[in-house]
Protein backbone atom coordinates (compact mmCIF):
# COMPACT_ATOMS: atom_id res chain seq x y z
CA UNK A 1 0.00 0.00 0.00
CA UNK A 2 2.62 2.61 0.39
CA UNK A 3 2.58 5.26 2.91
CA UNK A 4 1.88 9.02 2.50
CA UNK A 5 4.57 11.52 1.31
CA UNK A 6 7.39 11.36 3.54
CA UNK A 7 8.28 15.14 2.57
CA UNK A 8 5.44 15.95 4.45
CA UNK A 9 5.60 16.77 7.91
CA UNK A 10 4.80 13.51 9.74
CA UNK A 11 1.61 13.37 12.07
CA UNK A 12 4.05 13.32 15.28
CA UNK A 13 5.92 16.51 14.19
CA UNK A 14 2.74 18.61 13.78
CA UNK A 15 1.27 17.40 17.12
CA UNK A 16 4.61 19.01 18.13
CA UNK A 17 3.35 21.89 16.96
CA UNK A 18 0.14 22.12 17.86
CA UNK A 19 1.31 21.25 21.69
CA UNK A 20 3.07 24.06 21.29
CA UNK A 21 -0.35 26.08 19.82
CA UNK A 22 0.52 26.34 16.32
CA UNK A 23 -3.00 26.02 14.75
CA UNK A 24 -1.97 25.79 11.35
CA UNK A 25 -0.26 22.31 12.26
CA UNK A 26 -3.80 21.58 13.92
CA UNK A 27 -5.55 22.26 10.52
CA UNK A 28 -3.12 20.27 8.69
CA UNK A 29 -4.08 17.09 10.82
CA UNK A 30 -7.20 18.09 10.23
CA UNK A 31 -7.04 18.14 5.83
CA UNK A 32 -5.52 14.99 6.83
CA UNK A 33 -8.12 12.93 8.93
CA UNK A 34 -11.10 14.51 9.38
CA UNK A 35 -12.26 12.42 6.31
CA UNK A 36 -11.46 9.25 8.15
CA UNK A 37 -12.72 10.67 12.01
CA UNK A 38 -15.92 11.64 9.67
CA UNK A 39 -16.84 8.46 7.99
CA UNK A 40 -16.31 6.50 11.31
CA UNK A 41 -18.29 9.20 13.55
CA UNK A 42 -20.93 8.82 10.74
CA UNK A 43 -21.36 4.81 10.35
CA UNK A 44 -21.32 4.71 14.09
CA UNK A 45 -24.09 7.20 14.48
CA UNK A 46 -25.97 7.51 11.25
CA UNK A 47 -26.30 11.10 11.87
CA UNK A 48 -24.94 13.84 9.91
CA UNK A 49 -25.51 16.80 12.68
CA UNK A 50 -23.91 13.97 15.74
CA UNK A 51 -20.73 12.82 13.42
CA UNK A 52 -20.32 16.39 12.86
CA UNK A 53 -20.32 17.31 16.42
CA UNK A 54 -17.93 14.04 17.01
CA UNK A 55 -15.45 15.39 14.22
CA UNK A 56 -15.38 18.52 16.15
CA UNK A 57 -15.02 17.52 19.24
CA UNK A 58 -12.59 14.61 18.28
CA UNK A 59 -10.00 17.36 17.33
CA UNK A 60 -10.84 19.80 19.92
CA UNK A 61 -9.50 16.94 22.18
CA UNK A 62 -5.82 16.89 19.91
CA UNK A 63 -5.62 20.42 20.58
CA UNK A 64 -5.88 20.02 23.90
CA UNK A 65 -4.00 16.78 24.95
CA UNK A 66 -1.20 17.60 22.31
CA UNK A 67 0.87 17.79 24.90
CA UNK A 68 0.49 14.91 26.90
CA UNK A 69 0.50 12.76 23.55
CA UNK A 70 3.44 10.21 23.46
CA UNK A 71 4.33 9.00 20.03
CA UNK A 72 6.40 6.19 21.73
CA UNK A 73 2.55 4.74 22.44
CA UNK A 74 1.70 4.64 19.37
CA UNK A 75 0.60 6.02 16.25
CA UNK A 76 -1.48 9.30 16.22
CA UNK A 77 -4.01 8.17 13.81
CA UNK A 78 -4.28 5.01 16.11
CA UNK A 79 -5.25 7.40 19.01
CA UNK A 80 -7.07 9.77 16.77
CA UNK A 81 -9.43 7.21 15.60
CA UNK A 82 -9.53 5.43 19.29
CA UNK A 83 -10.60 9.06 20.45
CA UNK A 84 -13.19 9.26 18.10
CA UNK A 85 -14.52 5.64 18.74
CA UNK A 86 -14.75 6.65 22.54
CA UNK A 87 -16.34 9.61 21.51
CA UNK A 88 -18.60 7.84 19.24
CA UNK A 89 -19.64 4.80 21.72
CA UNK A 90 -20.20 7.59 24.79
CA UNK A 91 -22.91 9.03 22.33
CA UNK A 92 -24.54 5.71 21.21
CA UNK A 93 -24.61 4.89 24.99
CA UNK A 94 -26.41 8.14 25.97
CA UNK A 95 -28.65 7.76 23.20
CA UNK A 96 -29.09 4.04 24.28
CA UNK A 97 -30.36 5.32 27.57
CA UNK A 98 -32.63 7.66 26.47
CA UNK A 99 -36.16 6.00 25.15
CA UNK A 100 -35.69 4.44 22.06
CA UNK A 101 -37.31 5.16 18.47
CA UNK A 102 -39.34 3.32 17.03
CA UNK A 103 -38.58 3.58 13.59
CA UNK A 104 -34.96 2.55 12.78
CA UNK A 105 -32.29 5.04 12.33
CA UNK A 106 -31.68 6.37 8.79
CA UNK A 107 -29.56 8.91 7.55
CA UNK A 108 -30.63 12.47 7.89
CA UNK A 109 -31.52 14.46 5.06
CA UNK A 110 -28.21 15.48 3.43
CA UNK A 111 -26.66 18.56 3.73
CA UNK A 112 -26.92 20.60 0.24
CA UNK A 113 -23.10 21.72 0.64
CA UNK A 114 -20.78 18.51 1.31
CA UNK A 115 -17.21 19.91 0.68
CA UNK A 116 -14.47 17.50 1.25
CA UNK A 117 -11.62 19.51 2.98
CA UNK A 118 -8.77 17.03 2.72
CA UNK A 119 -6.58 18.02 0.09
CA UNK A 120 -3.68 15.36 0.40
CA UNK A 121 -3.91 13.40 -2.67
CA UNK A 122 -1.33 10.85 -2.33
CA UNK A 123 -2.85 10.36 1.71
CA UNK A 124 -6.28 10.46 0.32
CA UNK A 125 -5.43 7.66 -2.34
CA UNK A 126 -3.51 5.37 0.21
CA UNK A 127 -6.95 6.11 2.55
CA UNK A 128 -8.45 4.97 -0.22
CA UNK A 129 -6.69 1.60 -1.14
CA UNK A 130 -6.29 1.12 2.81
CA UNK A 131 -10.21 1.29 2.81
CA UNK A 132 -10.96 -1.15 -0.12
CA UNK A 133 -8.35 -3.79 1.49
CA UNK A 134 -10.00 -3.41 4.74
CA UNK A 135 -13.65 -4.13 3.49
CA UNK A 136 -12.67 -6.80 1.30
CA UNK A 137 -10.81 -8.60 3.86
CA UNK A 138 -14.22 -8.28 5.97
CA UNK A 139 -16.33 -9.19 3.08
CA UNK A 140 -14.13 -12.74 3.52
CA UNK A 141 -15.03 -13.42 7.06
CA UNK A 142 -18.11 -15.90 7.90
CA UNK A 143 -21.41 -13.43 7.82
CA UNK A 144 -21.69 -14.38 11.73
CA UNK A 145 -18.53 -13.33 12.59
CA UNK A 146 -18.62 -9.79 10.62
CA UNK A 147 -21.87 -8.66 12.11
CA UNK A 148 -20.85 -9.49 15.47
CA UNK A 149 -16.99 -7.74 14.99
CA UNK A 150 -19.54 -4.35 13.73
CA UNK A 151 -21.95 -4.74 16.21
CA UNK A 152 -18.52 -4.26 18.53
CA UNK A 153 -16.51 -1.75 17.00
CA UNK A 154 -18.97 0.32 14.98
CA UNK A 155 -22.12 -0.01 17.32
CA UNK A 156 -20.51 0.48 20.99
CA UNK A 157 -21.89 -2.95 21.91
CA UNK A 158 -20.16 -5.34 24.56
CA UNK A 159 -20.48 -9.03 24.26
CA UNK A 160 -23.31 -9.46 26.36
CA UNK A 161 -25.40 -7.17 24.32
CA UNK A 162 -24.46 -8.65 21.20
CA UNK A 163 -25.16 -11.52 22.20
CA UNK A 164 -28.83 -10.40 23.56
CA UNK A 165 -29.06 -8.74 20.06
CA UNK A 166 -28.36 -11.62 18.10
CA UNK A 167 -30.11 -14.14 20.19
CA UNK A 168 -27.15 -16.18 20.61
CA UNK A 169 -25.48 -18.03 23.52
CA UNK A 170 -22.86 -15.75 25.30
CA UNK A 171 -20.19 -18.42 24.41
CA UNK A 172 -20.99 -18.34 20.70
CA UNK A 173 -20.62 -14.78 20.95
CA UNK A 174 -17.51 -14.55 22.49
CA UNK A 175 -15.66 -16.97 20.19
CA UNK A 176 -17.74 -15.31 17.02
CA UNK A 177 -15.34 -12.21 18.01
CA UNK A 178 -12.16 -14.09 18.72
CA UNK A 179 -12.47 -15.85 15.79
CA UNK A 180 -13.39 -13.49 13.30
CA UNK A 181 -10.42 -10.87 14.69
CA UNK A 182 -7.88 -13.53 14.25
CA UNK A 183 -9.19 -14.32 10.68
CA UNK A 184 -9.25 -10.54 10.03
CA UNK A 185 -5.39 -10.58 11.21
CA UNK A 186 -4.85 -13.40 9.20
CA UNK A 187 -6.46 -11.87 6.08
CA UNK A 188 -4.63 -8.40 6.66
CA UNK A 189 -1.23 -9.82 6.54
CA UNK A 190 -1.55 -11.82 3.47
CA UNK A 191 -3.02 -8.20 1.75
CA UNK A 192 -0.76 -5.10 0.63
CA UNK A 193 -1.10 -4.20 4.41
CA UNK A 194 0.89 -7.05 6.03
CA UNK A 195 3.64 -5.21 5.66
CA UNK A 196 2.18 -2.45 8.49
CA UNK A 197 1.62 -5.33 10.62
CA UNK A 198 4.15 -6.95 12.67
CA UNK B 1 -10.32 -17.15 36.56
CA UNK B 2 -8.10 -19.40 34.34
CA UNK B 3 -5.53 -18.69 31.36
CA UNK B 4 -7.82 -19.85 29.25
CA UNK B 5 -11.33 -17.79 30.07
CA UNK B 6 -8.69 -14.29 29.46
CA UNK B 7 -7.35 -15.78 26.15
CA UNK B 8 -11.44 -16.03 25.54
CA UNK B 9 -11.96 -12.40 25.95
CA UNK B 10 -8.58 -10.63 24.91
CA UNK B 11 -10.39 -9.58 21.34
CA UNK B 12 -13.47 -8.39 22.78
CA UNK B 13 -11.17 -6.32 25.28
CA UNK B 14 -9.12 -5.27 22.24
CA UNK B 15 -12.70 -4.26 20.25
CA UNK B 16 -13.74 -2.62 24.26
CA UNK B 17 -16.47 -5.08 24.18
CA UNK B 18 -16.11 -6.17 27.61
CA UNK B 19 -18.29 -5.05 31.03
CA UNK B 20 -16.25 -2.98 33.37
CA UNK B 21 -15.71 -5.90 35.79
CA UNK B 22 -14.29 -8.45 32.91
CA UNK B 23 -12.44 -5.93 31.17
CA UNK B 24 -10.55 -5.73 35.09
CA UNK B 25 -9.55 -8.91 34.97
CA UNK B 26 -8.55 -8.72 32.02
CA UNK B 27 -6.03 -6.30 32.42
CA UNK B 28 -4.82 -6.88 35.41
CA UNK B 29 -4.50 -10.36 33.89
CA UNK B 30 -2.51 -9.02 30.85
CA UNK B 31 0.29 -6.73 33.72
CA UNK B 32 1.38 -10.54 34.94
CA UNK B 33 1.16 -12.79 31.85
CA UNK B 34 3.21 -11.72 28.89
CA UNK B 35 1.58 -14.42 26.24
CA UNK B 36 -1.35 -12.59 26.47
CA UNK B 37 -0.18 -9.51 26.61
CA UNK B 38 1.57 -10.15 23.37
CA UNK B 39 -2.26 -11.66 21.91
CA UNK B 40 -3.56 -8.24 23.48
CA UNK B 41 -1.23 -6.01 21.16
CA UNK B 42 -1.92 -8.36 18.00
CA UNK B 43 -5.98 -7.73 18.72
CA UNK B 44 -5.68 -4.42 19.14
CA UNK B 45 -3.69 -3.87 16.13
CA UNK B 46 -6.18 -5.07 13.89
CA UNK B 47 -8.81 -3.50 16.00
CA UNK B 48 -6.83 -0.13 14.60
CA UNK B 49 -7.60 -0.62 11.12
CA UNK B 50 -11.19 -1.47 11.74
CA UNK B 51 -12.18 2.12 11.22
CA UNK B 52 -11.08 2.29 7.44
CA UNK B 53 -13.82 0.01 7.28
CA UNK B 54 -16.29 2.64 7.30
CA UNK B 55 -17.65 3.71 3.96
CA UNK B 56 -15.94 6.89 3.24
CA UNK B 57 -18.04 10.24 3.98
CA UNK B 58 -16.33 13.60 3.16
CA UNK B 59 -16.35 16.03 6.38
CA UNK B 60 -18.83 18.59 5.57
CA UNK B 61 -17.42 22.04 4.20
CA UNK B 62 -16.77 24.30 7.12
CA UNK B 63 -15.95 21.96 9.84
CA UNK B 64 -11.90 23.48 9.58
CA UNK B 65 -12.72 26.66 10.25
CA UNK B 66 -15.36 25.46 12.91
CA UNK B 67 -12.62 23.82 14.37
CA UNK B 68 -10.42 26.77 14.53
CA UNK B 69 -13.03 29.17 15.90
CA UNK B 70 -13.74 26.44 18.46
CA UNK B 71 -10.03 26.54 19.79
CA UNK B 72 -9.12 30.12 19.03
CA UNK B 73 -9.17 31.45 22.56
CA UNK B 74 -6.63 28.86 23.41
CA UNK B 75 -4.45 29.35 19.96
CA UNK B 76 -3.88 33.20 21.17
CA UNK B 77 -3.42 31.98 24.99
CA UNK B 78 -0.68 29.56 23.79
CA UNK B 79 1.23 31.44 21.16
CA UNK B 80 2.49 33.55 23.38
CA UNK B 81 6.14 33.07 22.07
CA UNK B 82 5.87 34.06 18.80
CA UNK B 83 6.32 31.24 16.20
CA UNK B 84 8.81 32.03 12.93
CA UNK B 85 6.12 33.37 9.98
CA UNK B 86 4.15 34.46 12.42
CA UNK B 87 2.79 38.14 11.60
CA UNK B 88 3.12 40.79 13.67
CA UNK B 89 -0.01 41.42 16.28
CA UNK B 90 -2.05 44.21 15.22
CA UNK B 91 -1.93 47.40 17.24
CA UNK B 92 -5.78 46.72 18.56
CA UNK B 93 -5.16 44.09 20.22
CA UNK B 94 -2.77 45.90 22.72
CA UNK B 95 -5.00 46.93 25.48
CA UNK B 96 -5.06 50.69 26.59
CA UNK B 97 -3.68 52.59 23.12
CA UNK B 98 -7.46 52.80 21.52
CA UNK B 99 -10.39 53.73 24.32
CA UNK B 100 -13.37 54.08 22.10
CA UNK B 101 -15.68 56.50 23.16
CA UNK B 102 -18.70 54.52 24.64
CA UNK B 103 -21.98 53.56 22.48
CA UNK B 104 -23.81 57.06 21.52
CA UNK B 105 -20.99 59.21 22.13
CA UNK B 106 -18.74 60.26 20.03
CA UNK B 107 -15.16 62.16 20.99
CA UNK B 108 -14.91 66.06 20.48
CA UNK B 109 -13.40 67.21 17.08
CA UNK B 110 -10.42 69.04 17.09
CA UNK B 111 -11.87 72.53 14.79
CA UNK B 112 -7.76 73.56 14.71
CA UNK B 113 -4.74 72.09 14.15
CA UNK B 114 -2.97 75.08 15.42
CA UNK B 115 -5.25 74.67 18.96
CA UNK B 116 -2.77 74.21 21.12
CA UNK B 117 -1.54 71.84 23.36
CA UNK B 118 -4.37 70.03 25.20
CA UNK B 119 -7.23 72.06 23.27
CA UNK B 120 -10.13 70.82 22.24
CA UNK B 121 -13.23 72.09 20.73
CA UNK B 122 -16.26 70.20 20.98
CA UNK B 123 -17.95 68.30 17.97
CA UNK B 124 -19.78 70.80 15.60
CA UNK B 125 -23.48 70.50 15.28
CA UNK B 126 -24.37 69.17 11.92
CA UNK B 127 -21.10 67.52 10.92
CA UNK B 128 -20.98 64.16 12.53
CA UNK B 129 -17.14 62.99 12.10
CA UNK B 130 -16.45 59.27 12.63
CA UNK B 131 -14.13 58.52 16.19
CA UNK B 132 -11.28 57.30 14.33
CA UNK B 133 -11.09 60.87 12.33
CA UNK B 134 -11.61 62.74 15.14
CA UNK B 135 -8.57 60.96 17.56
CA UNK B 136 -5.79 61.24 14.40
CA UNK B 137 -6.86 65.10 14.54
CA UNK B 138 -6.10 65.32 17.96
CA UNK B 139 -2.85 63.51 17.92
CA UNK B 140 -1.81 65.69 15.26
CA UNK B 141 -2.65 68.24 17.34
CA UNK B 142 -0.70 67.12 19.83
CA UNK B 143 1.81 66.71 17.65
CA UNK B 144 3.11 70.11 18.30
CA UNK B 145 3.27 69.57 22.48
CA UNK B 146 6.59 68.96 22.85
CA UNK B 147 5.35 66.59 25.96
CA UNK B 148 3.05 64.96 23.96
CA UNK B 149 4.84 64.43 20.58
CA UNK B 150 6.52 61.31 20.68
CA UNK B 151 3.28 59.64 22.69
CA UNK B 152 1.64 61.07 19.63
CA UNK B 153 4.13 59.89 17.29
CA UNK B 154 4.21 56.58 18.21
CA UNK B 155 0.20 56.07 18.41
CA UNK B 156 -0.01 57.23 15.04
CA UNK B 157 2.93 54.74 13.98
CA UNK B 158 0.44 52.06 15.68
CA UNK B 159 -2.03 53.07 13.60
CA UNK B 160 -0.41 52.91 10.50
CA UNK B 161 0.77 49.12 11.28
CA UNK B 162 -2.61 48.47 12.63
CA UNK B 163 -4.54 49.16 9.61
CA UNK B 164 -1.60 47.15 7.37
CA UNK B 165 -1.85 44.39 9.53
CA UNK B 166 -5.93 44.79 9.23
CA UNK B 167 -5.27 44.68 5.12
CA UNK B 168 -3.14 42.15 5.46
CA UNK B 169 -5.17 40.12 7.35
CA UNK B 170 -8.04 40.19 4.87
CA UNK B 171 -5.73 39.57 2.14
CA UNK B 172 -4.74 36.11 4.41
CA UNK B 173 -8.22 35.39 4.63
CA UNK B 174 -9.29 35.74 0.89
CA UNK B 175 -6.27 33.40 -0.20
CA UNK B 176 -7.18 31.18 2.44
CA UNK B 177 -10.77 30.71 1.00
CA UNK B 178 -9.26 30.78 -2.35
CA UNK B 179 -7.28 28.04 -1.07
CA UNK B 180 -9.81 25.95 0.93
CA UNK B 181 -12.15 26.01 -2.83
CA UNK B 182 -9.29 24.70 -4.63
CA UNK B 183 -8.39 22.34 -1.78
CA UNK B 184 -11.90 21.00 -2.03
CA UNK B 185 -11.97 20.78 -6.11
CA UNK B 186 -9.09 18.53 -5.69
CA UNK B 187 -10.02 16.31 -3.12
CA UNK B 188 -13.25 15.60 -5.29
CA UNK B 189 -11.26 14.99 -8.48
CA UNK B 190 -9.15 12.67 -6.18
CA UNK B 191 -11.96 11.09 -4.44
CA UNK B 192 -13.79 11.07 -8.40
CA UNK B 193 -10.08 8.85 -9.97
CA UNK B 194 -10.25 6.68 -6.78
CA UNK B 195 -13.78 5.85 -7.82
CA UNK B 196 -13.72 5.57 -11.30
CA UNK B 197 -10.55 3.00 -10.83
CA UNK B 198 -12.16 1.20 -8.15
CA UNK B 199 -13.63 -1.73 -10.64
CA UNK B 200 -16.60 -2.13 -8.93
CA UNK B 201 -18.02 1.67 -10.22
CA UNK B 202 -20.72 2.21 -12.97
CA UNK B 203 -21.01 5.39 -14.89
CA UNK B 204 -23.87 6.93 -16.35
CA UNK B 205 -24.67 9.72 -18.37
CA UNK B 206 -27.51 12.96 -17.55
CA UNK B 207 -28.70 14.47 -20.54
CA UNK B 208 -28.48 18.60 -20.61
CA UNK B 209 -32.37 19.99 -21.40
CA UNK B 210 -32.64 22.54 -23.72
CA UNK B 211 -31.47 24.77 -20.76
CA UNK B 212 -28.05 23.54 -21.08
CA UNK B 213 -27.76 22.05 -24.08
CA UNK B 214 -24.34 21.86 -24.12
CA UNK B 215 -23.76 20.50 -20.77
CA UNK B 216 -22.04 17.02 -20.25
CA UNK B 217 -22.64 15.19 -16.89
CA UNK B 218 -21.95 11.94 -15.61
CA UNK B 219 -23.01 9.53 -12.48
CA UNK B 220 -20.57 7.65 -11.35
CA UNK B 221 -21.76 4.57 -8.69
CA UNK B 222 -19.62 2.71 -7.12
CA UNK B 223 -21.89 -0.45 -5.26
CA UNK B 224 -18.71 -1.06 -3.20
CA UNK B 225 -18.01 2.09 -1.40
CA UNK B 226 -21.91 2.74 -1.32
CA UNK B 227 -20.86 6.47 -2.68
CA UNK B 228 -21.67 8.43 -5.97
CA UNK B 229 -20.49 11.36 -7.87
CA UNK B 230 -21.75 13.97 -10.42
CA UNK B 231 -18.89 15.17 -12.79
CA UNK B 232 -20.40 18.08 -14.92
CA UNK B 233 -19.12 20.07 -18.03
CA UNK B 234 -20.06 22.92 -19.61
CA UNK B 235 -23.04 23.98 -17.53
CA UNK B 236 -24.63 27.49 -17.83
CA UNK B 237 -23.37 30.18 -15.57
CA UNK B 238 -25.52 30.17 -12.40
CA UNK B 239 -27.23 33.63 -12.10
CA UNK B 240 -26.85 35.55 -8.43
CA UNK B 241 -28.46 33.67 -5.87
CA UNK B 242 -29.00 29.91 -7.73
CA UNK B 243 -27.44 26.83 -7.20
CA UNK B 244 -27.59 23.62 -9.29
CA UNK B 245 -29.15 21.47 -6.62
CA UNK B 246 -29.02 17.45 -7.62
CA UNK B 247 -31.69 14.89 -7.00
CA UNK B 248 -31.72 11.09 -6.92
CA UNK B 249 -35.08 9.76 -8.03
CA UNK B 250 -36.69 5.99 -6.71
CA UNK B 251 -39.95 5.14 -7.79
CA UNK B 252 -41.40 8.18 -8.69
CA UNK B 253 -39.97 10.11 -5.30
CA UNK B 254 -36.94 12.70 -5.64
CA UNK B 255 -34.70 13.08 -3.03
CA UNK B 256 -32.08 16.20 -2.65
CA UNK B 257 -28.68 14.30 -2.90
CA UNK B 258 -26.34 17.46 -3.40
CA UNK B 259 -25.15 21.19 -4.30
CA UNK B 260 -23.41 21.33 -7.29
CA UNK B 261 -20.62 24.21 -7.54
CA UNK B 262 -19.19 24.47 -11.03
CA UNK B 263 -16.81 27.42 -11.76
CA UNK B 264 -16.86 30.08 -14.57
CA UNK B 265 -16.32 27.42 -17.26
CA UNK B 266 -19.14 25.66 -15.77
CA UNK B 267 -17.16 22.73 -15.17
CA UNK B 268 -17.57 20.93 -11.46
CA UNK B 269 -18.08 17.83 -9.59
CA UNK B 270 -20.02 16.66 -6.19
CA UNK B 271 -20.08 13.85 -3.96
CA UNK B 272 -24.15 12.66 -3.78
CA UNK B 273 -25.32 12.22 -0.21
CA UNK B 274 -27.34 8.80 -0.58
CA UNK B 275 -30.14 7.67 1.69
CA UNK B 276 -30.21 4.10 0.89
CA UNK B 277 -28.06 1.82 -1.51
CA UNK B 278 -26.48 3.42 -4.69
CA UNK B 279 -28.27 0.98 -6.74
CA UNK B 280 -31.72 1.84 -5.57
CA UNK B 281 -32.09 4.36 -7.47
CA UNK B 282 -33.84 4.65 -11.17
CA UNK B 283 -33.23 8.52 -12.43
CA UNK B 284 -31.37 11.31 -11.41
CA UNK B 285 -31.79 15.52 -12.33
CA UNK B 286 -30.52 18.51 -11.97
CA UNK B 287 -32.53 22.30 -11.69
CA UNK B 288 -31.46 25.51 -10.96
CA UNK B 289 -32.95 26.13 -7.21
CA UNK B 290 -32.37 29.46 -4.93
CA UNK B 291 -29.23 29.54 -2.63
CA UNK B 292 -30.96 27.37 0.23
CA UNK B 293 -31.98 24.75 -1.82
CA UNK B 294 -34.95 23.23 -0.83
CA UNK B 295 -36.93 20.00 -0.49
CA UNK B 296 -38.41 19.80 -3.52
CA UNK B 297 -37.53 20.76 -6.51
CA UNK B 298 -39.42 24.57 -7.94
CA UNK B 299 -37.40 24.69 -11.32
CA UNK B 300 -37.66 23.18 -14.73
CA UNK B 301 -34.39 20.79 -14.59
CA UNK B 302 -30.85 21.63 -16.41
CA UNK B 303 -29.95 18.01 -17.13
CA UNK B 304 -31.31 14.73 -16.38
CA UNK B 305 -31.09 10.78 -17.00
CA UNK B 306 -32.11 7.20 -16.38
CA UNK B 307 -29.60 5.06 -14.31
Amino acid sequence: VGTPDRLQPADEELMHRVAAGDNEALAQLHQRYAGAVYSLAYRMLNDREGAEELLNEAFVRVWRQAASFDARRGKFSTWLMSVARNLGIDALRSRRARPQRSDPLTPDDPELDPVDDTADVERDVWHAERRRLIRQALRELPAAQREALELAYFEGLTQSEISARLGDPLGTTKTRIRLGLQKLRDLLLSSDLGAEIS
Amino acid sequence: VTHADVRELIACYALNALDQDEATVVREHLVECGFCANLAREASEVAHYLPYAAGYQPPPGGSLERLLATVAPGARAAASRPLPGDLPRWAGEAPGLLNPAPPGTRPGVPDAVGGGAGQRAGARPGQPRGWMAGLIERWLGSLRAPVFAPVAAMVLVALGVAGWNMSLMGELRDDRRQMSLLQTRLAQQTHLLVMVTSGSAVTRPLQGTALAPSAELRLIMDGESNSAMLMAMRLPPLPTGRIYQVWLGRQGARMPAGRLVVDDQGDGECNLQLDSSVHSYDSAWITLEPAQGGPMPNSPGVARGVL
